[in-house]
C-alpha cells in the first residue's frame, strides 16, 4: 500500500452572497501521488461539497486550475502532494486563488475578467503577411521558429500575472509575451501597431525585471528573458 | 539559488532568510522579486536622504550655522548612521547596473550577477567604513572628480550606445541613462566625502571646493541628473501601485512639485556659491 501522508489544507473561502472571506482548515490523508485538484475533489466527496474551485484538462494545458499555494502561482493540476511537500518544506498548505481578477467564489477567479488583457493584447496576427506565390502556406524557416517556439507554450494560466511585481496599471508578463511571440513571428506585418501595445504606458514601461514571472511559469517558460529581448530592441525596426 | 551555498554567500542568504517574509516572498517568487521591492525601497529612502541632504547643504549659506550643524553631527552615533547610509546607496547603484546589464545588454546569468552585487556591496560598504575610521585619506578634488566624472560619461556613453536606438519610451530610456551617469558619481561622492574628517564636515574646504568652476559644472549636472532620477523613479513606483486615475496623477503632480523644488534650490546652492 502507498504512503499515506496527514495533509492540512488552509483554503481561503468566499460567499459572495454575504460578501464573507475568511480561511478555513481542511485535514485529509492523500497518498503521495496525489494531485493537489484530487484533494479538493476528496474535499467535495468526504468532507464539504460547498468548497468551490475550477480545473478543466487537468493535463498542465488549459491555465484554468490556477491558484497560490503557500504564495507561490501554479497549476494545481499538475502538482503532487509529494512534490508539494518537497517543494515547500511542510505537509500545511495555503490555498489562494490567483490575484489577476476579482474572486467569484472560494478559489474560483472570474478569468473572463483576466482575460480582457489578453484581448488587448491581440492574440492573433493583426495583418498577415501574404503566402509565397510558389505556395499556398507560409513556411518559418526553423532557425526563425527556434528564436521565439519557447514562448508559444504560453497557456494564459495568469501565474506570472499574479506573481509580477507590478500589480496595477499593468497587462501583465503573459499579455506582454503575446506581442513579443507575434513580433518575432515572421507572418505579423503590423509591427508598428504592435510595438504600440507593447512599449505603451500599461506594457514595458511597468516591467520591472523581478523575473518572478520566469521563475513561476508552469511551462518553464523564461518570460523574463523574451520581455527583456523586447527591451533590448531585438526585433525588426519599426515598418 | 536553490542550490546549496557556501561561505559567506551561503551566510548572507541564511540570514535574509531567518526573516519569514524575504524567505516566504524568495521561496514563492524568487529572489530577483525581493531585490525588485529591495530596489524600490532603497531608492524610496535615497530620495527621502538626498532631501535632507539639500537642507543641510542650504547651510552652506551661512558658515557659522553651517558648522553648529556639522559640530552636532559630528559623533559615533550620527557617522554609524551615514556609513550605514551606503548600505542602500550601493545596493541600489549595483542592482540598478545588474538590471541594466540584463535588459540591455543579455547578460543573463542572474545567479552570478546575484552573487556580484552582494559580493561587490560588502566590499564597498567595509572599505568606506575603513576609511572613516581612518579618516586621514587625500586626494586632489579636481583629480578624483575628473576621473570619477569620465569613468561617469564612459559608463553613460555605453548604455546610450544601447538604449537610443530602442522602441522603448524617452523616460524610460533616460532612467537607465541616468542610472548609470549616477552609478560611479554617487559612489564616488561617498567616497570622497569620507576619505578624510574635512572633507565632507569642513565648511572651510567645501566651499573652497565648490567655488572651482569644474567642480561647480559636475555638482550642476550631479544635482540635475540626480532629481531627475529621483523624480522619474517616484513616478514609476507611483504608477505601478495607485490604480484610480485621478489619485495617481495628484500623487504624481505634487511628487514632481516637491522634486522640482528641491532641485532648484540645489542648483542655486551650486551657483550662488
Amino acid at each position: 500500500m502507498t504512503q499515506q501522508y496527514d495533509i492540512v489544507l488552509k483554503v481561503s473561502r468566499y460567499d459572495p452572497d454575504v460578501q464573507r472571506a475568511w480561511v478555513q482548515d481542511y485535514s485529509l490523508k492523500a497518498g503521495g501521488i496525489l494531485r493537489f485538484v484530487d484533494l479538493f475533489r476528496k474535499i467535495n466527496d468526504e468532507q464539504d461539497p460547498t468548497l468551490a474551485w475550477s480545473s478543466s484538462c487537468e493535463h498542465a494545458q488549459c491555465g484554468s486550475c490556477g491558484m497560490r499555494i503557500n504564495g507561490r502561482p501554479l497549476l494545481t493540476c499538475e502538482l503532487l502532494v509529494e512534490t508539494a511537500m518537497q517543494m515547500f518544506n511542510t505537509s500545511t498548505f495555503s490555498v489562494a486563488p490567483l490575484t489577476v481578477a476579482p474572486v467569484v467564489r472560494d478559489l474560483v477567479v472570474d478569468l473572463e475578467r483576466a482575460y480582457q488583457r489578453i484581448h488587448i493584447a491581440k492574440p492573433y496576427i493583426i495583418a498577415p503577411a501574404p503566402p509565397p506565390p510558389e505556395g499556398d502556406e507560409y513556411r518559418i524557416v526553423p532557425k526563425v521558429l527556434d528564436r521565439y517556439v519557447e514562448a508559444t507554450r504560453c497557456i494564459n494560466c495568469f501565474c506570472c500575472a499574479t506573481a509580477c511585481v507590478t500589480q496595477k496599471n499593468h497587462l501583465g508578463p503573459n499579455a506582454m509575451l503575446v506581442n513579443v511571440v507575434r513580433m518575432m513571428d515572421p507572418r505579423e506585418t503590423a509591427m508598428k501597431q504592435r510595438a504600440g501595445l507593447l512599449y505603451g504606458e500599461q506594457g514595458l514601461p511597468r516591467c520591472r525585471t523581478a523575473q518572478a514571472c520566469s521563475f513561476v511559469c508552469p511551462k518553464e517558460i523564461d518570460v523574463a528573458h523574451f520581455i527583456a529581448l523586447a527591451k533590448q530592441g531585438a526585433f525588426d525596426p519599426v515598418s | 539559488m536553490n542550490a546549496r551555498l557556501y561561505g559567506v554567500e551561503g551566510y548572507l542568504i541564511s540570514l535574509l532568510k531567518r526573516s519569514q517574509t524575504l524567505s516566504y516572498y524568495a521561496s514563492s517568487r524568487g529572489w530577483g522579486f525581493v531585490m525588485a521591492w529591495a530596489h524600490r525601497v532603497a531608492g524610496l529612502l535615497l530620495v527621502v536622504y538626498v532631501l535632507f541632504h539639500i537642507v543641510t547643504l542650504t547651510g552652506l549659506q551661512e558658515p557659522a550655522r553651517f558648522s553648529a550643524k556639522m559640530a552636532f553631527l559630528d559623533n559615533v552615533f550620527f557617522a554609524f548612521l551615514e556609513w550605514t547610509l551606503a548600505v542602500p546607496v550601493i545596493f541600489h547603484a549595483l542592482n540598478g547596473i545588474r538590471l541594466i546589464l540584463y535588459e540591455l545588454f543579455g547578460v543573463r546569468d542572474e545567479k552570478r550577477m546575484l552573487r556580484w552585487v552582494f559580493a561587490l556591496s560588502a566590499l564597498y560598504v567595509c572599505t568606506l567604513g575603513l576609511f572613516m575610521a581612518l579618516g586621514n585619506q587625500h586626494i586632489s578634488a579636481g583629480v578624483f572628480w575628473l576621473t570619477t566624472a569620465l569613468a561617469a560619461l564612459l559608463v553613460t556613453g555605453g548604455v546610450c550606445d544601447r538604449v537610443w536606438q530602442t522602441q522603448n519610451s524617452l523616460g524610460w530610456k533616460l532612467q537607465r541613462v541616468s542610472a548609470a551617469f549616477l552609478f560611479p558619481m554617487v559612489c564616488g561622492h561617498m567616497f570622497f566625502m569620507h576619505l578624510n574628517a574635512k572633507a565632507g564636515h569642513d565648511v572651510n574646504t567645501i566651499l573652497e571646493r565648490m567655488s572651482g568652476m569644474g567642480i561647480r559644472v559636475i555638482d550642476f549636472v550631479f544635482v540635475v541628473v540626480i532629481f531627475f532620477h529621483a523624480g522619474f523613479g517616484l513616478n514609476t513606483i507611483i504608477g505601478d501601485t495607485v490604480e484610480n486615475n485621478r489619485l495617481r496623477t495628484g500623487i504624481k503632480m505634487a511628487s514632481c512639485f516637491v522634486v522640482l523644488v528641491f532641485a532648484y534650490v540645489g542648483l542655486r546652492l551650486v551657483a550662488n556659491i
